[in-house]
This record gives structure tokens, sequence and C-alpha cells, in this order.
């Protein structure tokens, strides 16, 4: 799994639009969406946002964890706590990027938001590495973590896991040429 | 009248759904027009094919060889100056779209109806109405018809004897009622061909295609910063080549600084204005373009330029300081010394200055005493326009981008066809772009060096002469540069410039008058033509050659090639020449 398959689901969660034109609701397989009435707020899928803001068909509504105070107050939780804290949402990082490449009008003090959002996403990367290197220093054998995101989980994977196993590779190999 | 109305119901509602093919004149606002009708076309999911033309013949392969592409074309500063059904035979389905900044319209054209639609400035509708003769005064629905008539009845008739006809004409000749007719007829003739003299006398331009386009994108709510900018550009383009006036310019400044101010609305840092200490954050993402309205110095790209540079190929300023003269450099020496700027300040570029000089600049030269001692005004040395920031790049105003664009497409080194001038133009245009852009602008730096080089030429050997009602000038045969000046854009520039600085050297009322015609030899057999207006500080775009060049061509039976859409640039046979100007001389008195 790469990082752009991560993006694409994360482009099916919910974000409000307000629409400026009006249009039937119309059947998807992920669930019904619309009906559309100018001004009026509407839950659609990122990709679908995405799509009629690129035609000017609407405006984004910025979800509410994506302001300044927000993701400040975010940032010092996950500063002083020791283990990982929740994120406002499963695809944080995925949702914002996304929003900044396609509408930063729609997001109020949008370089401060991309910067808050960095920060935050490389103090946990930071957090998840050191964690890493204690659990293979430690030699546990499973290690429980929690709110980590997909993408986290799946910026680490490749490493983590080939890592473990040319570990294990190691030991299993190391006593026999002992003996 | 087929002037559009409504552009957004009867242009862009008509063509969703549909295929379109646009033609695209190779020109800074045609390509913009471009970029800002591609953005709704995508808003639309409009599916298009695009060619870019220059010239007459061009635009006839092109439709030849796509017509089956689409029925609904779209012109883009090409084509409604020519009668495009009579030229191009379409097939009735066709429909074609006009939307072009040069008049005057083919009368043909504006009164099809049917198969041709032309789209202009939606407030402006009335004036160019009134610009178009009445229908009445230049066809005759009787007559049509009865010629119709006569010849099917001729068409009848050939298989019987001829007596019959010539019966009738007899019965005619003597019928008071007919005679009374046929004068009445004769009067009308006359009169028609007066006022069609009078409509196509001048050519000349209206408010730029970027413009209305941007008018129609905000009418359907689907405008924003960057098409704003794009139309700013299309503008400044016309500016730039003389196409409007400084007045008209500066109406649609106005007109457009107040969608400039919608677009990049600040909150007020203070309803009050009491001194908060902290101003207000600007919201916006610095990645967001944003544009702002700036009385700038009338100096060309002086942000990639340094000031001296700057000076010498401003064509205003050149020909204030008479710069082709000794005595010339040593006042622009005395006028920088008046502003108290060293000179090794001045041939750094600007951008690099220090800053305590660069402040200073804009204000000093607007001061009292020095545009007494120089004798200029503030519309002079300033000059409004926009100017533009996105990213963390330096800031560009419109006319850095328009000159770097124009640039690009009338760049002559290089094996590169009309499509990879076309597209490489357009990355320009692109803000992301920004190697293309720094590219442009060099290239740009560059023809404003070879012309003003040449213009150094023209004056040093006295080649800018008066021929009777106007001036000539000869370029050298076999000169490398001699590809680049005839370009159609360059070889105008070049013509104004060569009027304005020998108006600036020469004293004598006459030739305040006077218009200025640029020969440049294309190859052994043809030459390049080009005319402009006699130079004015306002109202110095109507164009009155093409009309000329036309008389002395039937006159003489030349050889010539009216190429181009603007019809003051003409391809002429080299055996032909010196008779067809001749004829032109007569022609202009």
């Amino acid at each position: 799994m790469d990082n752009e398959e991560v993006e694409f689901i994360a482009e099916n969660e919910l974000i409000t639009i307000i629409p400026n034109f009006q249009y039937k609701t119309f059947y998807l397989i992920g669930g019904d969406i619309g009906p559309f009435e100018p001004s009026v707020p509407t839950q659609v899928p990122l990709w679908l946002a995405v799509h009629f803001r690129q035609r000017q068909k609407c405006r984004i509504e910025c979800p509410s964890w994506i302001s300044v105070e927000k993701l400040e107050e975010i940032m010092n939780n996950e500063k002083s706590s020791e283990l990982f804290t929740q994120m406002p949402n499963a695809h944080y990082m995925e949702i914002t990027n996304v929003l900044l490449n396609c509408a930063p009008q729609d997001i109020p003090r949008a370089d401060e938001v991309k910067t808050l959002i960095k920060d935050i996403w490389d103090l946990r990367i930071a957090k998840l590495r050191s964690s890493m290197n204690e659990f293979i220093k430690s030699e546990s054998l499973h290690a429980k973590v929690n709110n980590l995101t997909l993408l986290e989980i799946n910026t680490v994977r490749n490493l983590l896991t080939k890592t473990l196993k040319e570990l294990h590779n190691l030991k299993q190999h190391v006593p026999v040429t002992d003996e | 009248m087929v002037f559009i109305k409504d552009a957004k119901k009867e242009f862009l509602d008509q063509i969703i759904n549909k295929r379109v093919l646009v033609f695209v004149h190779l020109d800074v606002d045609a390509l913009c027009s471009w970029k800002i009708l591609q953005h709704l076309l995508h808003c639309e999911h409009i599916l298009y094919s695009v060619i870019p033309i220059n010239s007459k013949q061009a635009l006839e392969d092109a439709y030849n060889q796509h017509k089956q592409v689409a029925n609904n074309i779209i012109l883009i500063n090409c084509g409604a100056t020519l009668d495009l059904v009579e030229i191009l035979q379409p097939p009735e389905e066709t429909i074609f779209y006009l939307i072009d900044s040069l008049r005057p319209l083919e009368v043909r054209n504006v009164y099809n109806g049917i198969q041709i639609k032309i789209i202009v400035l939606q407030n402006e509708l009335g004036i160019e109405q009134k610009l178009v003769p009445e229908y009445e005064d230049i066809f005759d629905e009787e007559e049509e018809n009865d010629e119709e008539n006569e010849e099917e009845e001729d068409g009848d008739e050939n298989l019987d004897e001829e007596e019959p006809e010539r019966n009738r004409s007899k019965r005619k000749r003597f019928d008071p009622e007919y005679l009374e007719k046929m004068h009445a007829k004769r009067e009308w003739e006359s009169k028609r061909s007066k006022i069609l003299f009078e409509y196509y006398k001048y050519t000349y331009h209206r408010c730029s295609s970027s413009l209305v386009l941007f008018d129609l994108a905000w009418k359907s709510a689907k405008d924003n910063n960057d098409l704003l900018w794009w139309s700013i550009i299309g503008l400044t383009e016309q500016l730039i080549n003389c196409k409007i006036d400084r007045d008209i310019y500066t109406r649609y400044v106005v007109e457009l600084n107040s969608h400039v101010l919608r677009h990049n609305h600040r909150p007020a840092v203070n309803a009050l204005g009491t001194s908060n200490t902290n101003p207000a954050p600007d919201d916006v993402s610095i990645n967001c373009l944003k544009i702002s309205h700036l009385d700038d110095l009338n100096m060309v790209l002086l942000r990639h330029w340094s000031i001296l540079e700057s000076i010498y190929h401003s064509i205003d300023l050149a020909c204030l300081f008479k710069m082709w003269t000794n005595k010339g450099k040593k006042k622009l020496n005395e006028f920088l010394a008046d502003l108290g700027l060293p000179l090794n300040e001045c041939k750094q570029k600007f951008a690099y200055m220090d800053s305590s000089f660069k402040n200073d600049f804009k204000m000093l030269v607007a001061s009292e005493n020095i545009k007494e001692k120089y004798r200029y005004d503030e519309n002079f040395i300033y000059l409004s326009t926009f100017i533009a920031s996105f990213g963390y790049t330096n800031k560009l105003t419109a006319f850095d981008m328009a000159y770097a664009v124009e640039a690009l497409m009338e760049n002559v080194d290089g094996e590169k066809n009309l499509s990879d001038k076309f597209i490489e133009a357009l990355n320009c245009l692109n803000r992301e772009n920004l190697k293309a852009l720094e590219c442009g602008i060099e290239t740009a730096k560059n023809h404003l060096k070879k012309i003003y080089q040449q213009i150094q030429n023209f004056i040093d050997m006295n080649q800018i002469v008066a021929s009777g009602p106007f001036l000539q000038v000869f370029l050298e045969e076999g000169s490398n540069e001699n590809p680049f000046f005839s370009q159609i854009f360059t070889s105008k520039k070049l013509a104004r410039f060569a009027l304005q600085s020998y108006l600036a050297l020469t004293k004598g009322k006459k030739v305040r008058n006077m218009p200025l015609i640029v020969c440049i030899p294309l190859n052994e057999s043809n030459t390049l033509i080009a005319g402009v207006p006699p130079y004015r500080a306002t109202n110095n775009t109507e164009n009155c050659f093409g009309l000329a060049f036309d008389e002395a061509a039937e006159k003489t039976k030349s050889r010539v090639n009216f190429s181009y859409f603007d019809t003051s640039i003409i391809e002429i046979n080299n055996e032909d020449k010196s008779k067809f100007l001749d004829a032109l001389v007569a022609v202009m008195q």
C-alpha cells in the first residue's frame, strides 16, 4: 500500500460544502449524495468536494478542527503526552493536504494551518520512531500503540516489518554459527 | 444584429455537451482569452480542440482540415473582419462564435444571424451596434430577391429563344415607374458605398477579448483571481501594442479594479484605525494569487532590469531624453544625478539595488522640480497597472507578463513552429511555471535591445524619410535580424518606435501628423510592409493603411498578399514594390 492509496481512502471522508447550484439527490454505491440547494450546506465525500470546487460549483466549509486554535491545542497535548493522543480525524494529514492544494482560499490562515499540521505530523513521527527504536532494542515480542493514523502506520510499515524480519533472520542464524 | 445579448445563455449554455473547435490567434490577448475560456470549458466538461493560427491562410487550412471534428467553432481574435461564410463555405449546421477585438466587423458577419454569432462586452452592446451601419442602408432585400428570381427565370428561359427576354427589357426601359425605381436605386447605391467606405476606412481595436470572456465568467459565477489576472494581462497587451489608447485603458483599469478589490478583499486591519500592536494576520495563504492596483513607473521590465537599461528601452523616456544622441545620454546622467542616484547603483539590477535608493526612486521622479526641469507630468512617468504576488517569488506587474508572453511568441531563435510557440507562451501564463516566465522576460529584453539598436541605426543613417504624406523607412536586405523584425507585432512596434523617435528628434509641425510605414525584406521575392498611424498622445489607434494599401494595390495591380488579419501589414512582391509605393503616395494624398 502506498501513500496515494491512503489518500484515495481518505478522499471518501465526508466534508461539508456550500453548493451554488441546484441538483437532485444522486445515488452512489457508497451512499446517497445531495440534494443540492444553493447555499444550503451539504455533506459530500472529499473527492466530490474537490471536483466541485475545481469547477467553482461550491465553497468548502472548513472542518471545525482545521483552525489555528484547535490545532495548537492538539499540538500542545501531543507535546505533553507520552503516548499518542487522539487526532481529530483519522485522516487529518491527507484531508488538510488535499484541501490546502485545492482550496487554500477557503481555509482561514492557511499558511499557519499548514505549518501546524506539519509540526504535529513531525512530532508524532518522531515519537513513533523513538518508540520503534525502544521496541526493537527491548526485544519484546509485541507492543500496543493506540491512536495511530493509517498514513502514519503506512510510513513506517515497510521499514519496521523488514527490520523485524532481518532481525529474526539474524537471530536464527547466529546460534548456528556459534555452535 | 447577431450580437449576443446574454453570453451565458446564448453562448455557453448552447455548447454544453457538444464538442467545440477553437481557433486562437497568436497574440497575448487571444492567449489570455483562451486561458479563461479553457477554464470555463473545463468547468462545464466541454470537449474541445484548440488550434493556434496566425494568418488568414492558416485559418482556412486549419478549418478545412478539422471541420469534421465539431460544428461549434469559436474564433478568438481572428476572423471577425472576414466574410467567414464566403471564405470557409461551412455546412449549414456549423455555428461560429466570434470573439474579436479588431474592428470594423465585416457587415455580413454582423447580419448573418444564423451561423455567425458575435460576442461583445455586454454593457458596450449599444455602442457596438451603433458602429455598424443599419441593415436597410447596406442590404437591399428586394434586390437580392429580384436577382434570385431573375436567375431562376434566366435558367428557364435559356432553353427558349431570346426573344421574350428582349421584349421584356424594352418594356422596362420606357416604363416611368421603372425609371424612377432605377434612379432611387442608384442613389441608394452611392449612399451605400459612401457608408461602407466610412465604415471600413479605419481599422482599430475595441475592448480586449479577454475582458469579454472574463465578463462572461463573472456572470456565470465562475470567475476567480487567476481569470482576473489573465484578463488584466490581455488588456495590458492592448496598450503595449497601441491597440487602445491610454484613456480607454484607464477606463478599463478602473473597471477591473472593482473586480480586483472584490477578489482580494482583506478584512480591515482595524475598523477605527487605532493601533493594534500586531496587525491582523493575512488570512489568505501565501500560495494564493494576490492582485493589487499600483501606479507603477512607466519603465519597461524595471523589476527585472537595471534602471539605466529600463530607461533606455522605454520608448517614452528614450524620446524624452533623445537617447540616440550623445547629448541625450548626458542628459540622462544628469537626470539620475538630480535624483541623487549613483551611477553604479543604476547599472545593477533594480532588485539588488540599495533599498533606500529603491524606495526613494519612485517618489523622486515625481517631485516638482524634477518634473519641471525635464518637462513631463505625472501621467507620463506613472502608469496605472496591477501587480500580482504569489508564493515567495518576486512580484510581477501585468506589463512584465505581457512582454514576456509576447516575446515568447515573437521569438525566431530556434526552429519552433506555431504550436510550440503557442504552448510555450501558454506555459508562461501559468503562474506555477516560473522558468518559462524567466525565459520570456530574458527574451523580451533581447527583443527590446534589438529594436533599440535598429532605431539607433535608423537615426544615425538618417533612414527615416518623408515621402509625400507619410514617412517611410527601409530595412537593409540580407540582415540577420529581418526575420525577427518581420513578426507581426515586432514590425509594428519597430514602426511605432521609429516614428516616435523621429518626432522627438525632428522639429517642424508638418511631420507631427504623418503616419509611417516600414519595409522589411522577407526573402528574395517578398517584402513586408507595416503601417502605423500618426503618433498622438491620445487617440492614436485608428489605422487608415488597410484601405490605402488595398487601393494602391488595386491601382497598380501589384501582387500584394493581405496575409494577416490586421490589414495594415502586407506582403508584397519586390518587383511591384516601387510602383506600389508611388501609388500609395497618390492614394494617401
